[in-house]
């Protein structure tokens, strides 16, 4: 099927690949159905979440250990049973960055990360309660 | 909303397995105790009402081009 996108225009996708955020996100309550693109590489370090209802409506997100590797979040079995996730394997965590102008200031969401259960997908971004995860954690200047 | 008067060192249950006890209060300020499932998440509301706007920040940007970030990273420059 074919939607329209932020970064890329018009886009053909795997309806199988999208998404479900069955509460929406924090903010984004109405707003379901996503898509991940990236430039095709499964290593990407930086993709857009890109919701297939809304043009205008894309996050980019990044793997967090590609700039955190210790980055841990310890998220309750609840929030994972939301999402039908029941093995590690298929958990695909990503985090919301901001990009300002200055890319150079890009931070991103240690806090609230996304769970994405790749088998079912099903998703959900989880607020965690541990705050020494930082909402804007500046990844290019206080490394 | 209910609303309920409680005093220091009292404690109201919710659906049998939340408990929220008045632990102290000094002036402006209340403490509270709770004593919940370890599945349930409790958060002060500012943290949700932040990430909240981080959200809308993130989707306000303009279109920021990936490739250029991807090249900072690995150039660290």
């Amino acid at each position: 099927m074919d939607i329209s996108t932020k970064a890329f225009g018009v886009c053909s996708i795997d309806p199988e690949e999208i998404v479900t955020f069955q509460n929406g996100m924090p903010g984004f309550e109405d707003v379901h159905q996503y898509i991940l693109l990236g430039n095709g590489a499964e290593d990407t370090a930086l993709m857009w979440l890109q919701s297939t209802e809304n043009p205008d409506l894309a996050f980019v997100v990044a793997r967090p250990e590609t700039f955190r590797s210790e980055y841990k979040p310890k998220i309750k079995q609840a929030e994972l049973k939301e999402i039908k996730l029941e093995t590690a394997e298929d958990a695909l965590v990503l985090v919301i960055a901001v990009v300002p102008e200055d890319v150079k200031k890009m931070t991103i969401n240690l806090r609230a990360p996304l769970v994405i259960n790749r088998r079912t997908k099903l998703a959900k971004q989880i607020v965690l309660e541990d705050e020494n995860f930082s909402i804007r954690e500046a990844v290019f200047e206080s490394k | 909303m209910l609303v309920l008067t409680r005093k220091k060192g009292e404690t109201i249950i919710i659906q049998n397995g939340i408990e929220i006890t008045v632990v102290d209060v000094k002036g402006q300020q209340i403490r509270l105790g709770i004593k919940a499932p370890e599945d349930v998440s409790i958060l002060r509301k500012e943290v949700f009402d932040a990430i909240r706007n981080e959200n809308a920040a993130a989707v306000r940007q303009n279109t920021p081009d990936l490739d250029k970030i991807a090249h900072i990273m690995k150039s660290g420059k």
